[in-house]
């Protein structure tokens, strides 16, 4: 497996799945690297589309443990500040702070696992992939999905609400 | 046929398997083909609303490569060089060891002022660890143990080791209270760390806390929590996610 084609292929994705679990750049790059770091140790080998699952499932795991007596991650998830872009208008970087604070706020009132679940599809992980990355069986996978999108748009449209 | 429910739904929106009169319905039930394309509708709204969760800063491939590689040339290194002392080091130590000896030879010498007892410094106190109460020895006969956690706060630590005794030992903060019956051992934890120790055998034991399974080993099979933030051959930790 070569260090450079792995990494260019699979760290920009796997750097935006767990800053949207995160809601903390550093926490998603430390995270992400961790995981390569891993990946290159333990001398994982397999068609890259079984690295990239081995990859994320790593990266959720390391989330998981981070997080898990962290009571700073809803904070995380809400208040991470936001960088305009150089392109935007004034009017324009405001509508995508508030885009990004709803969703992020939408995303904190998930549990973590359904959070887990929608992040990983919505990057594009078939149904086995997901379950095989946390722990659950495959043919619970579109119960759990429904759910946890159901929640996210409720979420959201409270948000806006209120 | 009944309509799909939503898991079902979304499962067909995403292509995976599902029966195949599923999908025959689907095409030909009127509410559940608009149940469909809603799901689709959600899908895209959902991905248009998480787009907008990308790094605020563009990612760095050629320093976060540099990272990583510093840090894969750490680890492997970390475990050789641990407790090799510098040579260099290693030689002022002994040369210095040397010196004081033959100084505490002299008579009169500073040295043997300084080693006597009576002229040390109270010892700095060393702060107490967590205290734990004396714990309790539990059988284990071959129809099993349930060792039942109760009262646990956010994020006690767990920690369950294997040992080679005929008995499981069940160890919390000091305040904890005890109930053994037949094959269960109830506790009431007062504070943590938990240290539990379960005998190497067949007999089936399961460990539960505030109600969620956190462990089981029966029939050498070994399921854990995702609470468990380590898992070694010899100890399992655990960090309970609350009551």
């Amino acid at each position: 497996m070569d260090f450079d084609t792995t990494f260019d292929a699979h760290y920009p994705e796997l750097v935006r799945y767990c800053h949207r679990l995160t809601g903390d750049g550093d926490a998603a790059e430390d995270i992400a690297q961790e995981s390569f770091v891993r990946l290159f140790d333990h001398g994982v080998e397999g068609t890259p589309v079984g690295i990239r699952a081995w990859l994320f499932k790593t990266a959720t795991h390391l989330v998981r443990d981070r997080y898990r007596v962290d009571r700073n991650r809803k904070r995380l998830l809400e208040e991470n500040p936001v960088m305009p872009t150089e392109h935007d208008s004034p009017e324009r970087s405001l509508e995508r702070r508030e885009a990004r604070e709803l969703a992020r706020a939408a995303l904190a009132d998930l549990v973590p696992r359904d959070r887990e679940i929608l992040l990983m599809r919505y990057s594009g992980f078939s149904y086995k992939e997901i379950a095989d990355a946390i722990d659950v069986s495959a043919t619970s996978i579109g119960t759990l999905l429904a759910r946890a999108e159901r929640r996210f748009e409720e979420a959201c449209a409270a948000g806006e609400a209120a | 046929m009944n309509h799909l429910d939503s898991a079902t739904i979304v499962t067909i929106r995403d292509g995976g398997l599902v029966a195949g009169d599923a999908r025959l319905h689907v095409d030909e039930c009127p509410p559940c083909g608009a149940a469909l394309a809603e799901a689709h509708g959600r899908a895209e709204r959902i991905a248009t609303a998480l787009e907008v969760l990308a790094p605020e800063r563009p990612v760095d491939l050629a320093s976060a490569k540099a990272a990583v590689r510093a840090r894969l040339d750490r680890r492997r290194d970390g475990g050789r060089r641990a407790w090799r002392l510098p040579p260099a080091l290693g030689r002022a130590a002994a040369l210095l060891v040397l010196l004081a000896g033959a100084v505490y030879a002299l008579p009169g010498s500073p040295v043997r002022s300084w080693l006597r007892s009576d002229s040390l410094d109270p010892p700095t106190p060393v702060p107490a660890a967590p205290t734990l109460s004396e714990g309790i020895e539990v059988p284990v006969t071959p129809a099993g143990l349930t060792i039942s956690l109760g009262s646990l706060g956010e994020g006690t630590r767990i920690e369950v080791r294997w040992t080679n005794a005929g008995s499981a030992s069940i160890r919390a903060g000091t305040g904890t209270r005890y109930t053994v019956s037949t094959g269960r051992a109830s506790v009431d934890v007062a504070s943590d760390p938990v240290v539990i120790g379960i005998p190497r055998g067949d007999a089936p034991i399961t460990i539960e806390a505030n109600g969620r399974m956190m462990l089981r080993w029966a029939d050498g099979t070994l399921d854990v929590s995702d609470e468990a933030v380590s898992q070694a051959a010899e100890a399992v930790v655990f960090l309970v996610g609350g009551a």
